[in-house]
């Protein structure tokens, strides 16, 4: 297993190059959002991922899964989509014995899931993400089933239409591990797209690696050593996005109504050690906690009244926040 | 820890303790001008000898102290490998040093790594902390010692003084020494042990000297017990001599001369009580030599003055001679002659001595030194310095010729007799006094300039 470690450990970033340049042939910059995107998935986690429709969430969730050679399924939520939907129910079905309940797996029982428009989906229905982002498992009728390994949700959310629409609770929003904001390409990029799109025979991306080889990235970057000194400065930036601490900046003091939870440490050092790794180093620096900060934070943290009044946003605020956290 | 790691840091510790001098340098100069500055000041209310020596040396000093210290408190493996992060390794370092004891794959991925970069590190890179704050504070400094140095300031003039005073007194001392071994041969050794004591108390007292008014004193006072160490042995040659002793307590300066002639003869010749005692009674003792030389030496106004009295003294001691007895011997008075001229012309203070005297006798005059009677002076005015009792002192000023004689009180004045007198206070006082009974007399125009100017040198010298 060490051995398995150590190899994956020294091809990693090879790896991650190849996944990501495969990745680009198909999507015209972003390369923010692919690069955090690929992240979460090596280091296991759930990403949610918001911006205005048509720029190309889908795609890029589509591209990976044949990257990767995941099994894909695409959700589409809807305020009349009902748990059973995603998760999958029993059904009666006629057997030459006589009839009998079979369990009918769910889009949810697929290695890549995307969750497009999630706010859309009805409380209820969004619980039942809960389970299955949380402990890659899913419960019904008493029975819980695991979902395959690896597992992500790439949920999607549209921050403008806000009507008819319900926000994800603060406990669900905690089980992402990255908040990625999808950005509107540049001029040269939205030139790039409308180009590819009237064009016949464009590159397409290929498999570079499978389940198994994701799994052995995973486990190496588990397993990256972090100076405590790092990890502190992890761990205070975490702290820093409490009010209530008495350490805390000015700004946290000011604009912030609750702080990041311990899962916000623990997808800050996780996703350090893959970004560590993917920059071909063996240990986590202050730059990878730095990188990750404001993906892991950003989603965590909830503005109070005068932060809004103030015309502050939850960006803004983060930012303020990783300035005011000395490394030492 | 690991081996290899360890290696990789020594040029990182080298770095370190290279930049730790030049901050410690930095420090130390800083520390060290600032030093000097407060010395410096102190300078302008307390004389500070070797005003250049203490510019420089704490400068130099410190700098050097706080860079060697810096230089050579050893790097520790951390602080090293923190430096090292600092210079773009990532953590490379600190986590390797972290991770020594792991034995994992990865761990010791991680070590080959770190090492292999801290092998291609440039240590140039590692920079020491700027030290523009010490250099700025140094300048700053530095700027102001120069400029307290440049300034004349009275304190380093007095320190000049004190510093010649001090060397003179080293080298007086030292002849001193020289004169009572000179002596000793010469002396019984009850006297020898006398005089060696009294050497040893005057040299003590001497390197204790403050200024120049406590060597005057101590020599004084040694003065006073060597004259009386002679009187006494005078006075054992006179006790064994009949006629000779009786004619001595006469006074008159006559008499004077020839009992002090006849003493000495005596002495040598006759009474031969102490043979070995003949040097101290056959004229003056090399001791009170080099005790007289080093008074002129230390009180350049008195050797002044001593010029002018021996004139004074020679042409008043002419006068009174003829005018008194009309024998007299001007300038005829020496050796133990000395003792019967203090007799007869005894004042509180040496320009009264010495003029009294001088008038008196005229004997004296030709031969006796000048003496700032400090101690007397101090018995009457500030008793509790020397450790006397306090009494009243009324000066005889005797005049020249037959006319009645007045007296001019010169005993405690507006100082308090509890000791502690300021010299100012007293000298302006004593000057006043004197100044008014000297235009009362009927002095000469010479012999009234010559108190003004006594008085104008002493001013001069205070």
């Amino acid at each position: 297993m060490s051995e398995r470690i150590s190899g994956s450990a020294e091809k990693f970033a090879e790896q991650y190059e190849r996944i990501r340049a495969e990745i680009a042939k198909e999507m015209i910059g972003q390369q923010d959002v692919v690069e955090h995107l690929l992240m979460a998935v090596i280091a296991g986690g759930n990403v949610l991922l918001e911006g205005v429709p048509g720029l190309g969430k889908t795609h890029l969730v589509r591209v990976l899964g044949k990257v990767l050679n995941l099994p894909f399924s695409r959700i589409q939520f809807t305020p009349d989509l009902m748990p059973a939907d995603i998760t999958g129910t029993n059904i009666l079905v006629r057997t030459e014995e006589g009839n009998t309940f079979r369990f009918q797996e769910g889009p949810l029982f697929s290695s890549i899931v995307l969750a497009d428009e999630i706010n859309r989906a009805t409380p209820k229905t969004q619980a039942a993400l809960l389970e299955a982002m949380q402990e890659h498992a899913v419960t019904v009728a008493g029975e819980t089933r695991k979902l395959p390994e690896p597992y992500f949700v790439l949920a999607t959310q549209n921050p403008v239409e806000q009507e008819g629409t319900y926000p994800l609770p603060e406990a669900q929003l905690d089980r992402f591990l990255f908040k990625v904001l999808v950005p509107f390409p540049t001029l040269e990029e939205l030139g790039a797209i409308v180009d590819l799109t009237v064009k016949d025979g464009g590159a397409e991306a290929q498999q570079v690696i499978g389940a198994e080889e994701l799994l052995a990235m995973r486990a190496a970057a588990r397993s990256v050593p972090v100076a405590s000194g790092v990890q502190e400065y992890a761990l205070r930036l975490v702290l820093a996005t409490h009010p209530e601490n008495a350490d805390a900046a000015e700004v946290t003091k000011k604009y912030l109504r609750f702080g990041a939870s311990p899962r916000a440490a623990q997808a800050l050092l996780l996703v350090s050690r893959v970004r560590a790794l993917a920059k071909g180093r063996f240990n986590v620096a202050f730059e990878d906690i730095r990188f990750a900060a404001p993906a892991c934070l950003r989603h965590r943290i909830a503005l109070n009244f005068e932060a809004v009044s103030a015309g502050k946003d939850t960006e803004t605020v983060v930012e303020e926040i990783i300035a005011s956290v000395s490394e030492k | 820890m690991n081996n290899e790691l360890k290696k990789c840091l020594r040029p990182v510790k080298r770095r370190i303790r290279r930049n730790r001098f030049l901050q410690g340098a930095a420090w130390g100069l800083a520390a060290g001008v600032g030093a000097a500055l407060i010395l410096r000041i102190i300078a302008l209310f307390t004389p500070v000898a070797d005003k250049w020596l203490w510019a420089v040396l704490p400068a130099a000093g410190f700098t050097l102290l706080f860079a060697a210290w810096n230089a050579l408190r050893p790097v520790k493996d951390r602080p090293a490998a923190e430096a090292a992060d600092g210079c773009g390794l990532k953590e490379r370092a600190v986590t390797a040093l972290e991770m020594t004891e792991s034995e994992t794959e990865i761990c010791k991925l991680q070590r080959e790594d770190a090492c292999r970069t801290l092998q291609e590190l440039d240590v140039r890179q590692i920079r020491p902390d700027s030290a523009k704050k010490q250099l700025l504070t140094a300048l700053g400094c530095g700027i102001l010692v120069m400029t307290l140095l440049l300034i004349p300031n009275p304190r380093d003039k007095e320190a000049e003084a004190r510093q010649t005073l001090r060397k003179t007194l080293k080298e007086g001392t030292e002849e001193i020494a020289r004169a009572a071994q000179e002596d000793e041969e010469r002396l019984s050794p009850e006297k020898r042990t006398e005089l060696r004591r009294l050497t040893e108390e005057l040299k003590r007292e001497l390197l204790d000297s403050r200024d120049e008014t406590d060597a005057l004193v101590a020599l004084d006072r040694a003065e006073q017990r060597l004259e009386q160490m002679q009187e006494r042995t005078a006075g054992d040659t006179a006790a064994g001599n009949d006629g000779a002793g009786s004619e001595n307590a006469d006074g008159s300066g006559n008499q004077n001369g020839e009992a002090a002639d006849g003493t000495g003869a005596a002495a040598t010749g006759k009474i031969g009580q102490s043979p070995a005692d003949s040097g101290i009674r056959n004229g003056k003792l090399s001791t009170q030599k080099a005790l007289t030389a080093l008074k002129s030496a230390v009180n350049p106004a008195s050797a002044k003055l001593k010029t002018q009295t021996t004139t004074a003294g020679s042409q008043a001691g002419e006068g009174q001679g003829e005018g008194l007895n009309g024998q007299g011997t001007p300038g005829a008075g020496s050796g133990s002659g000395n003792q019967a001229a203090n007799g007869a012309g005894e004042g509180s203070t040496n320009l009264e001595e010495e003029a009294g005297g001088g008038k008196q006798n005229g004997t004296v005059r030709g031969n006796r030194d000048p003496k700032y009677k400090e101690a007397e002076y101090e018995t009457i005015y500030d008793p509790e310095r020397i450790e006397k009792t306090v009494r009243d002192e009324m000066t005889n000023q005797n005049r020249v010729g037959n006319e009645e004689s007045l007296q001019a009180e010169t005993g405690p004045g507006k100082g308090s007799l509890g000791g502690s007198v300021p010299w100012d206070e007293v000298f302006r006082e004593y000057e006043e006094t004197e100044t008014r009974a000297a235009e009362r007399e009927n002095l000469t125009t010479k012999e009234r300039e010559w108190v003004n100017e006594y008085y104008s040198l002493l001013t001069e010298q205070k």
